[in-house]
């Protein structure tokens, strides 16, 4: 019993003690903290300036880190990649596409997702990535069509993926084929950077609005891919990241609703989507960047936004083509002179305008085309003086819906640097618009051509061969309808053209249509010319145009003719030739003022026994157009 | 007692469905045709044109008039109005509206006639060349019809010119009110009665005639007038320098008659008729299209 009592009281004293060391311990911390807070206290200044070293050393570690993360890479290589392009260089635009769509799809996504971008990749580049749907005018279809169009690589991707996870047993078969998916994001922004949408626009005729074909142009697709997926974080990548939502939102302001137009499904192929782009970048005009205009005007007048916007790119294109096309000098009284001509014809170009007939689904079309866009080519010569291994075809491909009398002339020359050779085209008959290029009547006209340089030496490099097709005796013709109401009292007058507005002048037919040929005659007719219901009193003026559309040169007019029977003949419903060989016409869209004169109504359509009468009138012009085209050749000598 | 309940139940049952099913119709005769918007009705005929017509092509435009009315459609002319000639030629624009037995009327529904009558009227086309390299051509075009049109009112109306007698049982005069239409596109669709009494005791009526059609109303004439079969002194408000009797609509979709009438005094209440006859032009248009394809 004792025992046991001497063993509890040791316990209980060997228990004392501990609980005497703990609340030592205690007390030594407490004052230790004390101290230390006293301490902190005294030495408050020194501390804050070694934190602030730390702060910044870390936060510099986390820029320099960040340089090694595969997002800020791709988002500094994609800015240089989208620079190179804005400069106006489209060649590299595949491969850099490409190398970003598996950089991205390796080092940003893990090589998730890789199945599809290889699937992806030998589909669409390897087979063309080309399948042909009906035609249909239903917005759905076009969604169908994408689903569609990455639907194939997609699922191979996603099986490949499942299978290979399922067999090496480090996910099931679902999570493989779900992670596939992440292999879409790379792949979207190929497409994004490639210029989709300006496929859609060119081909599919979505009448995409200049904001939105800005916004996919001229974004940095890769640039934003990267910020976004940098997993490191410092303010620097937080302020470009702002930059960057900054700069979509503000291209984004304004951009009004659209209408789907009736359009052709046929999946994109490579050559297609970059010509798409370079054609759609050519026809943008030169104007401000539009996310520029849009912040200068949210500070300048928010109260016009829209207007103000729209007179800043008015202006930035007037002052693009007065400087950078006529090459005059800013603050001259030159310069002052083109801006005040340069408004002048907008102002005219925009109460005339013309637009494409929906009913004419034929245009003219005219094209010089190599068998392969994409492919880089190369001539390897016996010796410098052997020319035969240049001799590469070229296809000249019109299309004459309206089978008009067409002759085409050739010519071609060969260039590197300064060094300018010039060519024989072969067929001869290709080269003087004689023969079978003379008066073509068919509705295809297919002809093969080849250069042949005329120099004896050759030396190695890459040459530049470009083919300029001159075609002689194109013709458009448009239309134009009117209603001519007569004599009428204010009340009868103000139901009469709403009525007649509403029937006959619903769409876009106030204004002259006529088939989406590279040049078509824009007329109007009334007062003011744009007003389509013509009352007796009125001074009725008739304007007509010439407007350029397509990415060819108006060389000349040969003539031009308006029918307004019954109205009585003047002298400028006809004109004869104008060149225009030596004029600057590189813009896309550009018009050309050919009349404009009072008509004098006759009684039948001064004072119309019915209540109005309805007439169409047409137009035709005869012309000349230049394209060119141009192709690389690397010349080695062996 | 219980079954001779139930039988007697049940011959009263039968002798309701007898006498139900033996009753005459009355609808027939009851039906008033001069209520509501009664219109004339102006389509084609299915086909004709078709839907689709070929360049170079004749073809026929097949109006169809029905008159839904409750009156006498008169010296009616139907025209074809607003093709543009360079695409549509026309053998005829115009044509009068004769019933299908050569009669220059349309009779309107009435309980000889309860469906109204229709006809049909035949213009001959010619679609011409489409615009080159056009591949259709829309025509919009209007079926105009001008015809002449009536609307009769007759109301029971309470006259008391004694307004201060409690004592009088007779009928109740009220102030205001409200009509759906005759049967005619225009219509008396308001009446007020404003009884002036005393010594030189008389009677205003207001009443709003209002185009209630889809048409346009040209010129109104007001023929006749009655209160108690007396003539009528009536008046077309706002109608400044024009015949009392006659209105030219223009913009306006309606207008006020104003009609007075002197009552002999101190005379207990009493019912009387209100009878007014109007005839005017009527104006219908639809619009149609065609199309012209390759």
């Amino acid at each position: 019993m004792e025992n046991s009592d001497n063993t509890e009281s040791t316990e209980e004293k060997q228990a004392e003690s501990k609980e005497e060391e703990s609340e030592r311990e205690e007390n030594t911390k407490s004052k230790e903290k004390k101290q230390a807070e006293s301490e902190r206290k005294e030495n408050r200044p020194n501390q804050k300036t070694s934190s602030f070293k730390a702060n910044t050393y870390s936060q510099s570690r986390n820029i320099v880190n960040a340089f090694a993360d595969p997002g800020l890479i791709l988002a500094l290589l994609g800015l240089l990649a989208f620079i190179y392009e804005y400069l106006g260089n489209n060649t590299l635009s595949l491969i850099v596409g490409i190398i970003f769509l598996f950089y991205s799809s390796i080092f940003i996504f893990k090589g998730q997702g890789f199945g599809i971008t290889v699937a992806f990749c030998v589909w669409y580049i390897g087979y063309g990535g080309v399948i042909t749907l009906p035609t249909s005018s239903n917005p759905l279809n076009i969604l169908y069509t994408l689903a569609y169009t990455f639907g194939i690589p997609l699922l191979i991707g996603m099986v490949a993926h499942g299978l290979f996870g399922w067999l090496k047993k480090t996910e099931t078969f679902t999570e493989g084929a779900t992670n596939e998916l992440v292999g879409l994001i790379p792949v979207l922004f190929f497409f994004l950077d490639l210029g989709l949408i300006p496929l859609l626009t060119t081909t599919y005729n979505l009448p995409l609005t200049s904001p939105i074909k800005e916004l996919i142009l001229f974004a940095p697709w890769w640039t934003f891919l990267g910020l976004f997926t940098i997993k490191k974080d410092n303010w620097i990548i937080t302020f470009c990241k702002v930059l960057g939502v900054a700069y979509i939102a503000l291209l984004l302001i304004g951009i009004p609703t659209t209408t789907y137009a009736e359009y052709k499904l046929t999946a994109p192929g490579t050559s297609q989507l970059l010509k798409a782009k370079a054609v759609v970048q050519q026809q943008l005009p030169k104007t401000e960047n539009l996310a520029w205009s849009n912040l200068m005007c949210t500070f300048e007048d928010p109260s016009h936004f829209q207007s103000c916007v729209s007179q800043r790119q008015e202006n930035s294109e007037i002052a693009y083509t007065c400087e950078k096309i006529n090459g005059l000098t800013k603050g001259t009284s030159t310069y002052d002179d083109c801006i005040k001509k340069e408004q002048d014809k907008k102002k005219k170009a925009i109460t005339i305008g013309g637009t494409t007939d929906p009913t004419i689904k034929q245009a003219t079309e005219i094209k010089l085309e190599t068998e392969d866009e994409t492919k880089t080519l190369t001539a390897i010569l016996r010796n410098n003086s052997d020319t035969s291994a240049l001799k590469y075809p070229i296809q000249l491909k019109i299309k004459n819906p309206h089978k008009e009398k067409i002759t085409v002339s050739i010519t071609c020359e060969i260039e590197k640097g300064t060094e300018k050779i010039k060519g024989t085209i072969s067929p001869k008959e290709a080269e003087t618009g004689t023969g079978s290029f003379q008066d073509m009547t068919d509705t295809e006209i297919n002809k093969n051509i080849v250069c042949i340089p005329n120099a004896v030496t050759l030396s190695e490099g890459t040459y530049t061969i470009t083919y300029t097709a001159n075609i002689l005796n194109l013709v458009s013709t448009s239309r134009l309808t009117r209603a001519f109401i007569g004599q009428k009292n204010s009340t009868e007058k103000t139901e009469l053209i709403k009525k007649i507005k509403s029937t006959y002048f619903a769409s876009n037919n106030a204004i002259s249509l006529s088939p989406n040929d590279p040049v078509r005659i824009n007329f109007a007719l009334g007062e003011p010319p744009s007003d389509p219901i013509i009352e007796s009193e009125d001074n009725v003026l008739l304007r007509v145009d010439a407007e350029k559309t397509g990415e060819g040169e108006l060389t000349k007019i040969i003539s031009y003719s308006v029918d307004l029977n019954p109205i009585p003949t003047s002298n400028c419903f006809q004109g004869g030739e104008t060149d225009y060989s030596s004029s600057k016409n590189t813009f896309i869209s550009q018009t050309y003022p050919l009349a404009s004169c009072f008509v004098n109504l006759p009684n039948e359509l001064k004072m119309p026994t019915e209540e109005y009468v309805i007439k169409e009138f047409t137009a035709k012009l005869t012309y000349n157009y230049k394209i060119q085209k141009k192709m690389g050749v690397t010349v080695t000598i062996a | 007692m219980k079954p001779k309940i139930i039988i007697v139940i049940l011959s009263l049952i039968v002798a309701c469905f007898f006498l139900t099913s033996c009753g005459t119709d009355t609808t027939s005769t009851s039906t008033n045709y001069k209520q509501g918007t009664g219109n004339v009705i102006l389509t084609t005929l299915s086909g004709y044109p078709s839907d689709t017509i070929y360049p170079n092509s004749e073809f026929k435009i097949v109006v169809k008039v029905d008159n839904q009315g409750a009156y006498k459609l008169n010296k009616g002319i139907i025209k074809i109005l607003g093709f543009d000639e360079k695409y549509i030629s026309l053998t005829e624009s115009k044509k009068s509206i004769t019933s299908l037995e050569g009669n220059t009327y349309l009779d309107g529904k009435s309980s000889t006639n309860p469906n109204g009558e229709f006809t049909f009227i035949e213009f001959g086309a010619l679609a011409k060349n489409l615009f080159p390299g056009s591949e259709s051509y829309s025509a919009p075009y209007f079926i105009k019809a001008e015809y002449e049109y009536q609307t009769d009112f007759s109301q029971t109306v309470c006259i008391n010119t004694n307004l201060y007698e409690v004592q009088d049982s007779g009928c109740k005069v009220t102030t205001k009110t409200s009509f759906s239409g005759q049967g005619s596109p225009l219509a008396i669709t308001e009446m007020e009665e404003l009884i002036s009494p005393g010594a030189l005791a008389s009677v205003d009526f207001r009443l709003t005639l209002k185009n209630a059609g889809k048409g346009k109303v040209k010129q109104v004439t007001l023929n006749k007038a009655t209160l108690s079969n007396q003539p009528m002194k009536c008046i077309f408000n706002d109608n400044p320098g024009q015949k009392t009797n006659s209105y030219e609509f223009k913009d306006k979709e309606e207008v006020v008659i104003l009609c007075k009438q002197n009552l002999d005094s101190q005379k207990a209440s009493y019912s009387s008729v209100i009878y007014l006859d109007l005839s005017f032009n009527y104006i219908l248009e639809e619009s149609k299209t065609l199309t012209l394809k390759k």
